[in-house]
């Protein structure tokens, strides 16, 4: 009995266990603000990107990389950290256009996340 | 990977726990005129725990350096990590603090040093095991995180303390019971001791245990929705079944175990019941380390709405249009800082305000003319990049969601010298 028992305890922990290691996703600091927002439309070109993640991150290993369509960076300088859990990278002078912000993060429980977000720059109305 | 990582997490934790238990064991559970070769074997058993515990560090390393570099890791890579990581950092430091205290057990070992020794070697192995949670989720909570990382240093510690001394317990008894008779007295003494010592633990796991479920899932929806909160909930299973196991053992075992150190044709029944209780408790412990382990390696479930906003694809090119709020329903926000028409002179200001969050509030928004700044769910915190001149500060509260703002606000002008 008590070895039943145990073996069905044991092989519930495996299935949830397997299970979930077949999902996607598993890091821990996530994007809660950046600016220019996820999805905006703005009209001018922005000094910089600015990412405030949902946890505390390590600067020597988080990354931001800022992108044309095209695929050409327009992020310059090295990456700064603003307070504890925002990251900063400044960017050249954009002109109108869809952009991307790659981002990588370790969180300081030593989870790694990555990501894209995404903005536009809109001609300015005459 | 995540099933690598949480066997490996799980397998530290566990290695941790069995160190703690045999050194209390040795150092605290056993009773005068103990049989001297199982104070040995319980000190020999805990360092070859703390080898076990330093492989699995190694292998926790590696698998950290995989997921930095996307492929196997470089010692470059490692060594970077380890010396400019914050989390890097705690690592070397817990691996150079274990190897210290292996060296430490093996001189007690081979000096034979006595019980104050081995007392001395179970109150240095305690920052061993807490300091776990400074590379744990309570180190990264926005607030409160020095009582979150306490909260959690507890109930690392009494977890160990109480699985691992259970089944040094184990170990103990059956190694008296085959090879050392020992009078009723004596098992007596020692599981009273570790009645006691399970009582105080499982006080503590619980409240510190509730505590840590409120500050990584929050809500009932989170419990029963992501996989953070279905590990917990069988977490929280096991551990039901491991107390009333423990409960079954505090009634009725010892009184077997009594009887069961008498050299008896009659006890032997007796004795395999009490030990496959006593195993079934352990073996019920072993599996809380592994939902721990897997616990460790999930994101807490008060992250799933970031971690589904941040892979969800943003609508483009569409120009922001008139937001229109939620009602408040109880919720508001009042700026303590900057005062209205504060002057400040750096590209940066620190805020205060307070915050009701009411019915379907919890954090706030700070937008600066218009433009989104920043997040806090604090009552204090920093705005970054701002420009010289005069601004509009205005503070909302938002859902948890960060799309749904409500009609709860605040606003302050300041002027950026």
């Amino acid at each position: 009995m008590s070895s039943k028992f145990s073996i069905a305890l044991s092989a519930a922990l495996l299935l949830i266990g397997l299970s979930i290691s077949g999902k996607q996703a598993w890091a821990h600091a996530y994007p809660a603000v950046s600016v220019p927002n996820n999805g905006a439309t703005v009209r001018e070109s922005p000094r910089e990107v600015r990412i405030q993640f949902t946890e505390a991150v390590e600067l020597a290993f988080s990354q931001i990389t800022v992108k044309t369509a095209n695929g050409e960076i327009v992020s310059q300088g090295k990456l700064r950290q603003l307070s504890n859990d925002t990251l900063a990278i400044d960017l050249k002078t954009l002109s109108v256009g869809n952009y991307s912000v790659e981002w990588q993060a370790l969180s300081v429980d030593t989870h790694v996340t990555d990501g894209v977000l995404r903005f536009t720059i809109a001609a300015t109305a005459k | 990977m995540i099933t690598i990582e949480a066997i490996t997490s799980a397998l530290s934790y566990l290695a941790l726990a069995l160190v703690l238990g045999q050194l209390v064991v040795a150092g605290f559970l056993l009773p005068n005129g103990e049989p001297k070769e199982l104070r040995r074997r319980s000190l020999i058993f805990a360092r070859s725990s703390l080898c076990i515990f330093l492989c699995a560090s190694t292998l926790a390393l590696l698998i950290q350096g995989a997921k930095l570099q996307r492929g196997f890791p470089t010692a470059e890579l490692l060594w970077r990590y380890v010396t400019a990581a914050q989390s890097g950092n705690i690592w070397l430091a817990r691996v150079l603090y274990a190897i210290a205290l292996t060296i430490g057990l093996w001189f007690a070992i081979r000096q034979e040093a006595g019980i104050h020794s081995d007392r001395l070697l179970t109150i240095l192995a305690l920052p061993l095991v807490a300091s776990r949670s400074l590379t744990s989720h309570a180190v990264a909570v926005r607030e409160d995180a020095a009582i979150a990382v306490s909260s959690d240093a507890l109930h690392l510690i009494v977890t160990a303390l109480w699985a691992g001394g259970l089944i040094g317990l184990w170990s103990a008894l059956r190694l008296t019971t085959r090879e050392w008779s020992q009078p009723r007295a004596w098992t007596t003494a020692i599981v009273n001791r570790f009645s006691r010592l399970a009582l105080v633990s499982v006080t503590l796991l619980g409240i510190t245990g509730l505590y840590q479920g409120w500050i990584h899932v929050g809500s009932y929806t989170t419990l029963v929705n992501t996989d953070y909160g279905n590990v917990l909930l069988l977490k929280s299973l096991l551990f039901t079944v491991m107390v009333s196991f423990g409960a079954l053992n505090f009634v009725s075992t010892r009184r077997i175990l009594a009887r069961a150190v008498r050299p008896s044709e009659n006890d032997q029944a007796f004795r395999t019941k009490a030990f496959r209780r006593i195993g079934i408790e352990g073996l019920i412990g072993v599996l809380i380390f592994g939902a721990t382990g897997l616990l460790t390696a999930l994101p807490p479930g008060v992250h799933a709405v970031h971690q589904n906003a941040a892979t969800a694809q943003p609508a483009q090119g569409a120009l922001t249009t008139a937001k229109k709020y939620l009602p408040a329903q109880g919720a508001s926000v009042k700026v303590l800082a900057p005062s209205n028409g504060a002057v400040v002179s750096a590209d940066r200001m620190s805020i205060k305000f307070t915050l009701s969050t009411g019915q379907r509030g919890h954090h706030v928004h700070a937008y600066v003319d218009g433009e989104l700044m920043g997040m806090f769910q604090s009552k204090t915190g920093t705005l970054n990049g701002l420009k010289p001149g005069r601004h509009r500060l205005e503070l909302r509260v938002v859902a948890e969601d960060h799309h749904s703002e409500l009609d709860a606000f605040d606003q302050v002008e300041f002027m950026v010298k």
